[in-house]
């Protein structure tokens, strides 16, 4: 399965980026890698880079919410970024434009 | 470790017991193939050290034996012969032996080929402990499986199904679905249906959804408005579920008499109007986030509304519906659906989406669960009038001799926050105001009710209601004015008479408004009965032996009759 978590941190900022199929299956990576970044001092940003994903589904929506909760708690500002427009057409069914924001 | 030696020499039979016993090992005897089939079954070695030449039964059938001899563990078997031939070694290992050393024993050769083998015989034992583990576990696993699909298949009551106007199909990506289709009709013979899909699917989503059912039917049946059910239905998935589980959710409530809906879709694809010529007529994006994600103040119930003028369908679907890939990974997608709905009503359009969406899934792995629902919406209102309400207790006998009086004054705080119906309906239940009687008294209430808050309190204008179009503008109005409502009263009273030796409820409601021309809007209506404002009002008067309006007509006063 050509799917992918990875992240990178710099200074304050966070990049964490999917790839292929986002959906349950990736979870245990999505965790390792964001609990990486939560436990990093100092950061305040994340942005979650969506750009390589060409398929989401709603655990990984159920994923994104988990995220954001737990960054909230970190005053962690999380933005998803680059979604492609089949994922954007999913995340604007879903009206995830008003608990995130989205460019 | 227990070693079964098998030699019909008495001396080497003496030789290695007291080898194994220097290791610590302990041993069992026997000095030919016979003795040695007995004592294993009586002494359950850990191994077994087999000759080949013996009188009575030889070492190749006597390995032959043990091993038809059902044990659940699996025992080495080394053969000690003279013979060197490569071909006696074969023998040796087809009769079941696991391997064979030349004698005379070489000692420590012996030892080195004991701990192999016990390293496979431990291995082996550790492979029969998981396999029992897992064939437990598959056992449970299936006992709890069934469990919850007794479970689920009872919560969602087939009988509360309108196989005359809702047409769903519900397939699951596995043995439970997420996805769930629901029927309930209010007091009012109000038809709401829900579409549910928990995220996932599976056991874990059939789970998740599980919340929302028993809300929905409980507070339909009490005559809760839809944006009152909605909300409860997020309070509640929120309360219940972790922070990455949800429900979306497309919920309609459809009122015949009227020809309206309501709508509200939170994380659902689109929900459509197809009118009987394939035409669609409105689409519903969904315009919330799904339930159990926002919290109580910051979700939005407030519907979206419709009034149909052309018979048609609405159509609902789950995301597993556009979203289900061929063996290619191409999407079904809602451009194909949307065009399969094109076709006229009564061609069989709902099987054809079925269908095609059957071929199209046809040799690659579901993903997700599909549902896919229609309800029905014509122009007479067959559908409509009186609802029976099974559930309720039954109206008693003796009930004539009930009295009973009940007044109720609403401020504008009131007005603006309770759902006013449900909480007079709950009173009602208590009253023993059951069965046909409970509808009766829903409608009439309800539509003397709206005529006071709509036009006595919010002074919302009747006539907006002539013009189909102008009917959702006219909701829109009604709900930006009760927002900003700072005064007025509405006062509900209704009592339990006895009239004459005959079981009465009355009920009169008065607003603090300016009143109407009751008696002019009666003749219009009689005169023009297609016309769309004032048919309520016109069921009302037919279910009530008596129903006037006093003052200005800010007060209806209505009886109606309990059988």
């Amino acid at each position: 399965m050509a799917s992918n978590v990875s992240s990178r941190v710099s200074d304050n900022k966070a990049l964490l980026s999917l790839n292929g199929r986002f959906d349950f299956s990736i979870h245990r990576d999505f965790r390792s890698n964001y609990e990486t970044i939560l436990n990093t001092a100092g950061v305040n940003e994340l942005d979650v880079d969506l750009n390589g994903v060409d398929y989401i589904d709603s655990s990984a929506l159920g994923m994104l919410l988990l995220l954001r909760e737990k960054a909230t708690a970190k005053n962690i500002k999380m933005t998803l970024v680059n979604p492609k427009d089949s994922v954007r057409q999913v995340l604007e069914v879903a009206n995830f434009g008003r608990l995130f924001s989205i460019t | 470790m227990k070693i079964l030696v098998v030699d019909d020499s008495p001396e080497s039979l003496l030789l290695l017991k007291q080898h194994f016993l220097t290791l610590g090992h302990e041993t069992l005897t026997a000095t030919n193939g016979a003795e040695a089939v007995t004592a294993y079954q009586d002494g359950l070695p850990d191994l077994v050290i087999m000759d080949v030449e013996m009188p009575v039964m030889n070492g190749y059938q006597a390995t032959a034996r043990i091993r038809h001899i059902d044990h659940r563990r699996w025992v080495p078997i080394l053969f000690l012969s003279a013979n060197t031939d490569d071909s006696e070694r074969t023998k040796g290992l087809e009769a079941g032996g696991d391997d064979y050393l030349v004698k005379p024993v070489n000692l420590f050769l012996l030892n080195n080929k004991i701990l192999a083998l016990r390293r496979v015989a431990d291995m082996q034992e550790q492979v029969a402990r998981y396999a029992r583990q897992l064939q437990a576990n598959l056992e449970q696993n299936r006992d709890e499986r069934l469990l919850a699909r007794y479970l689920l298949d009872h919560i969602i009551r087939q009988d509360k199904a309108e196989p005359d106007l809702v047409t769903s199909w519900v397939s699951p990506a596995q043995h439970f679905s997420g996805d769930v289709v629901m029927t309930a009709r209010s007091p009012g013979n109000e038809l709401n249906v829900l579409l549910a899909d928990a995220t996932g699917h599976g056991l874990s989503a059939a789970i998740s959804v599980i919340p929302v059912i028993e809300s929905f039917y409980s507070m339909t049946e009490k005559g809760f408005s839809l944006a009152s059910i909605v909300r409860e239905l997020n309070r509640k998935v929120k309360q219940l579920l972790p922070i990455d589980r949800f429900v979306a959710a497309a919920v309609i409530s459809i009122d015949f008499t009227n020809r309206t809906i309501r709508i509200w879709n939170g994380g659902a694809p689109e929900v459509f109007f197809v009118s009987d010529g394939g035409n669609i007529l409105r689409t519903w994006q969904s315009t919330q986030p799904a339930l159990g994600i926002l919290s109580d103040a910051e979700f939005d119930s407030v519907p979206q509304f419709f009034y149909w003028q052309e018979a048609g369908e609405v159509v609902m679907c789950s995301d597993g519906l556009p979203e289900a890939e061929d063996s290619n990974k191409i999407p079904f997608s809602m451009t194909q659906f949307k065009q399969l709905l094109g076709r006229p009503y009564g061609t069989g359009r709902f099987n054809l989406v079925k269908e095609s969406l059957k071929a199209h899934i046809e040799g690659s792995q579901q993903l997700d669960d599909i549902s896919l629902v229609t309800v029905r919406c014509c122009m007479e209102s067959a559908a409509a009038g009186l609802a029976e309400q099974s559930s309720q207790s039954q109206h008693s006998a003796d009930a004539g001799h009930s009295c009973w009086r009940l007044k109720l004054c609403l401020g504008a705080q009131e007005i603006k926050k309770l759902d006013v119906l449900p909480l007079i309906m709950n009173w009602l239940d208590q009253l023993h105001i059951g069965g046909h009687n409970r509808g009766q008294a829903f409608l009439v209430l309800s539509e003397l009710f709206n005529n006071a808050l709509d036009h006595g309190i919010l002074k919302l204008d009747s006539q907006f209601k002539q013009d189909p179009h102008g009917f959702e503008q006219y909701i829109e109005l009604r709900e930006a004015r009760l927002s900003a409502l700072k005064e007025g009263t509405v006062e509900v009273e209704m009592e339990r008479l006895n009239i004459e030796g005959q079981d009465r409820l009355s009920i009169k409601v008065k607003d603090s408004g300016p009143g109407f021309d009751f008696v002019g809007m009666i003749a219009k209506r009689e005169s023009a009965p297609d016309q769309f404002s004032g048919r309520g009002i016109m069921l009302v008067k037919q279910l009530c032996i008596k129903l006037e309006y006093l003052g200005n007509g800010n007060e209806a006063f209505a009886i109606f009759s309990l059988n």
